[in-house]
């Protein structure tokens, strides 16, 4: 044994002797509070047990000794017994050191954080000079103490109410009754002994037969109550248990009626009158001591409420009021209301029931429902994404724990929730997923690929379900939970199981619950009025100027503060990417089952913020390319093992800032794209030219994916390969002035990058002028702008080429373009360059669009402009190369053009053909 | 999680709780307009016997239960506990001057509902602002209870909140409060789930 072990042993001998004795003072000072001897010992005891176990390290001990012994310091410099709760704190307090000092033996720990934590407070309340009973007076019996404190308090009121109703003889009459019952407990509170507890019994026993003579009018229990609060503690005092019991039922009986509203009537006299006389028995029987039986009292109480709720529930189910209305004379005759604790008031809350808003009762308006289901609308579509976050999570590993308990416990909120606003349907259909989750929790159901499939289906119905809350539409969700049952029941027979069908288009559409409590209408049309404020305020800043011609200052202010509020309302529609990024669990998961792959998905970025319209926009194009990933890009499990790859797919959602732009990336680790097989398909198709093709990089190549009827894949699967997506995804792309990329390495994956604006409410724009007019270009196509002479262009075929950083771009003059008259003309691109002089410096625009760069020649470059856009309406909404309009602070109106068609225009097979034939 | 992480991960939690019970004390203060003192522990757990181990240090009798949940990102539930006669005398604090007197029970049921829930909005608010989650107090709720039944319905309770989606152990974060002339102890318990661990330690800006 070491030299500290033999330490250890010595003090545990003396802690263990020393705490015998500790024992023997604590119930001295239990049976006496006062007993001075017993508070100086227990505080030498204590301050001994914490000096030698800090000593030894069992810093357990000595903190929790430490605080006991401050307790009892205060407690002796006061020389005032400890008030009698906070004594059984202390009490509790030394019994838990004591079971410290006996844990030690068998190594365990106790722990004692809880009473340490009381303890400590305990302390301060001391130190505070609160706590102490104060010296002269008598030891307290404290809960006498409080009901004849509540009695005497309530008695008063009786006084008053009696005033106030006009009934002075009855309530003056009740309030001696209950000055009675005052007067005895006062006498029996200093020591109550038998004869004293006799009669009070005997007069409570005459106050309850008295009072349920008018059976039929009795509604307020409160004075009852009371006095039978102070006989219940008249015979605790007395450890009576009969009395105590007696009384307690009867409390617990009035609680009762008063909480339900229930009226009794004399039909019920005849199981309340023998419980009466069983209190009048057990009150004979204190003089001589006989034993009386009472247990059955509250078996027959507990039948007279019974009854009285059946007859509730009968009277509301045939549309009887549920308490019968009182009349005018029970009104005028009950009993004064006395207020006290003790005396429960009625209160929906009580007996055990919850005050939450646990059921839609008739009491509740129309707004309160209406607001309740908004409440739960929104927790649940919450729910539900989550659910089918953890369903993708659980399905990948089954035996995932803690995502089954998450799904448990969501479920079962979700039940409660739904059954409380009473929406049974969602209730119910929540409920039999609950309980498959807890038969998984407990091991007693194992989830196989079949019963997911099902339990997918549950929780699309539930999802409809929920989702019907708005629509009001049907949603039928009884056959699967049928289906969910009879997995429940271990019927469920997976050969009859139909195969999964092809999910239509429409299931995957992408529900957004408008949680931004203004409509995006609204901050639509908010958005555009501040735009015309944006372009009034440059007109009138151009158009006021000082004497010597130049611009006014004055209004920088005017000018920040439009400014302010133009990006304030711009934040306002700004969500996080992850509100789109999260439905895209349950896509890569169908898409992956249909397709028979494994792929995880991961997030990353999902705090970006978007433009709510363009996550509108985007999110079905998402949808294709993510299933398109799966499709195309993610190999088998088979072929991933054969590459040398794990069997499971990561399919990667990226977002990030990037000046003006969120750029969303969509990144798998599958096969990559095949440039030779995507230039093969093009060629074939007619969209180039194999010589054409020869001239492009592997990224030009691969951007035909884009172009309208293609599609790499040789066979058409149940999510890809129609060849219809691709096109789409670019065209909404670019009708929010997006832009899409995609890297690609054969065999390690593939990487789809769109550049989308971070709001489409401003624009950042290029303004230029061509002959007269004033043009503005997105900078989200814009590269560069350089400066060019005559000499750096040089005719190839029917267009122009440049040389920029290194690289042979076509150059076109936007003139050329827009010249109608030009149309059908073989040498239209080379109309301009042909007059132009060759000392000219020419501004040209470089232009990135589909991995192609244009440079755009224009006449005189202006500024860099945010500007709002405007949609062309009708009649001229179809004008090719132009997007939309914007009015500039001159007044004058300027074109927003659209490079996508403009490059498309300059870059179709068919514009070429007339250009080169 | 080795414990010199849990250890670490606890000082952390500790300081965040102290930073909001000290506000819910300040709120109750006001309220009551007494001085208020509060004292806490917590405690990270996998079983329920963190809780029994709480409620061995209260006595036989009837309790007032207030109960609020915490909606939103962050989710939790706590208990407000006091012994009857505490609960009688903190009612009669919280009721204004002018209505003394004239109030009736049920008015003292709804101004500890009201406690309630001035005491978990002024916790909820330090989780909120700290860790930069959307959170809030669901609507409080009472229950009179026996011993007994209390231990019953925490136990219950704390087996919806205790696990969350993470791995790391729930937590349990027990307070008690001195009230000024009242000689019963209001009991404060917060139950939480390793994901508001998790939060908490790796997102708080923690206001020590």
């Amino acid at each position: 044994m070491s030299k500290e072990e033999e330490y250890q042993q010595v003090f545990l001998a003396e802690a263990k002797g020393l705490d015998a004795d500790l024992q023997a003072h604590v119930a001295a000072l239990k049976s006496n509070a006062s007993d001075k001897k017993a508070v100086s010992e227990i505080f030498r005891l204590v301050h001994t047990i914490k000096g030698n176990a800090n000593a030894l390290g069992f810093s357990d001990i000595g903190d929790l000794g430490e605080i006991i012994e401050g307790i009892f310091a205060v407690i002796k410099s006061a020389d005032a017994p400890l008030d009698a709760m906070l004594l059984g704190d202390v009490v509790k307090g030394i019994e838990k050191m004591s079971e410290q000092i006996h844990a030690i033996d068998k190594g365990e720990k106790v722990k004692f954080l809880p009473i340490k934590t009381r303890l400590g407070i305990v302390l301060k309340k001391l130190k505070q000079g609160d706590g102490l009973v104060s010296a002269d007076a008598p030891a307290p019996v404290a809960v006498v103490e409080e009901v004849k404190a509540e009695v005497v308090k309530a008695v008063e009121e009786v006084k008053v109410e009696a005033v106030k109703v006009e009934v002075v003889p009855v309530a003056e009459a009740k309030a001696e009754e209950v000055k009675t019952v005052v007067a005895e407990v006062k006498v029996a509170a200093p020591a109550v002994d038998k004869s004293a507890l006799e009669n009070q019994v005997k007069q409570m026993v005459a106050d309850l037969k008295a009072a349920f003579v008018n059976i039929n009018t009795l509604r307020d229990f409160s004075a009852l109550s009371t006095a039978l609060a102070a006989v219940e503690a008249a015979g605790k005092q007395a450890e009576e248990k009969g009395v105590e019991q007696m009384s307690a039922a009867f409390i617990s009986f009035f609680k009762e009626l008063n909480a339900e509203k229930l009226l009794l009537n004399d039909e019920h006299s005849e199981n309340i009158d023998p419980v009466v006389a069983i209190f009048e028995e057990v009150g004979a029987a204190l003089k001589t001591g006989e034993k009386v039986k009472y247990v059955a009292v509250k078996a027959k109480l507990g039948v007279v409420l019974r009854k009285l709720k059946e007859e509730n529930a009968a009277n509301a189910n045939s549309g009887a009021p549920a308490v019968e209305a009182p009349k005018v004379e029970a009104v005028k005759v009950e009993a004064p209301k006395v207020v006290a604790p003790a005396a429960v008031a009625p209160k929906a809350s009580e007996g055990g029931s919850s005050s939450t808003p646990a059921g839609f009762e008739d009491s509740i308006d129309d707004d309160v429902k209406e607001e309740y289901k908004e409440i739960f609308y929104s927790e649940a579509n919450e729910n539900q994404e989550e659910l089918n976050r953890l369903f993708t999570k659980l399905e990948q590993n089954k035996k995932n724990k803690s995502a089954v308990d998450a799904i448990f416990r969501i479920t079962h909120t979700l039940k409660g929730n739904a059954l409380g606003i009473g929406l049974k349907s969602v209730g119910g259909m929540a409920h039999v997923l609950e309980d498959v989750f807890g038969e998984v929790r407990e091991g007693k159901l194992e989830l196989t690929d079949a019963i997911f499939k099902q339990l997918f289906k549950g929780l699309d119905t539930l999802t409809a379900q929920i989702q019907a809350l708005k629509t009001n539409a049907v949603v039928e969700y009884k056959c699967i939970k049928g289906v969910l049952h009879s997995i429940l029941k271990g019927e469920f027979d997976e050969s009859k199981l139909v195969e999964e069908e092809e999910k239509d288009e429409d299931d995957s559409k992408m529900v957004f619950a408008d949680s931004v409590q203004v409509p995006v209408k609204k901050l639509d049309d908010l958005m555009n009025l501040v735009g015309e404020l944006v372009i009034e305020r440059d007109r009138l800043i151009s158009m006021v100027k000082d004497d010597a011609g130049n611009k006014k200052v004055d209004f920088s202010r005017f000018v920040r503060i439009t400014s302010d509020l133009q990006y304030s309302v711009m934040d306002v529609r700004l969500v996080q990417i992850s509100f789109l990024f999260n439905k895209f669990h349950r896509v890569v998961r169908d898409a992956g089952a249909i397709e028979k792959k494994k792929v995880q998905l991961e997030l990353k970025g999902t705090e970006t913020e978007i433009d709510r319209n363009v996550i509108s926009v985007i999110s079905d194009s998402m949808i294709h390319l993510v299933r398109n990933c799966v499709g195309h890009g993610i190999e088998t499990p088979e072929e991933r093992k054969a590459a040398g790859k794990s069997e499971v797919g990561t399919l990667t959602l990226n977002a990030k800032n990037e000046s003006d732009n969120v750029i969303i990336q969509i990144i798998d680790d599958g096969k990559g794209i095949n440039p030779a097989v995507i230039g093969r398909k093009a060629v074939e198709k007619g969209l180039i030219s194999a010589e054409g093709l020869k001239s492009l990089t592997d990224k030009e190549i691969i951007m035909y994916i884009f172009e309208p009827g293609f599609s790499s894949m040789d066979t058409v699967t149940a999510i890809s390969g129609r060849g219809v997506g691709m096109d789409v995804v670019r065209k909404s792309i670019d009708s929010i002035g997006g832009n899409v990329e995609v890297d690609s390495v054969v065999g390690k994956g593939t990487t789809i990058t769109l550049f989308l604006p971070s709001s489409m409410a401003v624009k950042g724009t290029l303004l230029f002028e061509l002959g007269d007019q004033e043009y503005a270009m997105p900078l989200a196509y814009t590269e560069a702008v350089v400066s060019f002479k005559k000499s750096d262009f040089h005719k190839v075929s029917q267009g122009l080429m440049a040389t920029y950083l290194k690289k042979n771009i076509s150059i076109v003059f936007l003139h050329d373009i827009f010249n109608a008259h030009l149309a059908g003309n073989r040498n239209r691109l080379h109309k301009s360059f042909d007059e132009l002089d060759e000392a000219k410096q020419l501004d040209v625009v470089i232009v990135a669009y589909g991995g192609r760069n244009v440079g755009f020649v224009v006449d005189k470059l202006l500024q860099q402009k945010e500007i709002v856009e405007k949609p062309l309406m009708k009649p001229v909404s179809d004008v090719p190369f132009v997007s939309g309009v914007t009015i500039l602070g001159n007044g004058k109106v300027c074109l927003v053009l659209n490079v996508m068609t403009i490059v498309q225009h300059v870059f179709m097979p068919s514009t070429r053909t007339v250009l080169i034939d | 999680m080795s414990n010199e992480e849990l250890n670490k991960e606890n000082e952390m939690l500790e300081a965040l709780m102290k930073s909001a019970l000290d506000n819910s004390a300040q709120a109750f203060s006001v309220m009551i307009k007494k001085k208020i003192d509060h004292h806490f522990h917590l405690e990270r757990f996998d079983t329920a016997t963190d809780l029994e181990d709480i409620l061995a240090i209260y006595h036989e009798g009837q309790y007032t239960v207030l109960e609020t949940k915490m909606l939103g990102d962050l989710r939790g539930v706590c208990y407000l506990m006091m012994e009857k006669t505490t609960s009688s005398q903190i009612a009669e604090l919280t009721i204004p001057e002018f209505l003394k007197g004239k109030a009736d029970a049920g008015m003292a049921d709804a101004m500890l509902l009201e406690l309630d829930n001035v005491l978990s909005a002024a916790t909820i608010t330090v989780f909120s602002n700290a860790m930069k989650k959307s959170t809030y107090g669901g609507v409080p709720g009472m229950k009179n209870l026996a011993l007994n039944d209390l231990n019953t319905l925490l136990n219950k309770e704390y087996e919806k909140y205790r696990k969350g989606e993470s791995p790391s152990p729930g937590l349990v974060v027990y307070a008690e409060y001195s009230v000024e002339g009242v000689t019963g102890l209001p009991g404060y318990v917060w139950v939480f789930n390793g994901d508001f661990c998790d939060v908490a330690v790796n997102q708080s800006i923690l206001v020590v």
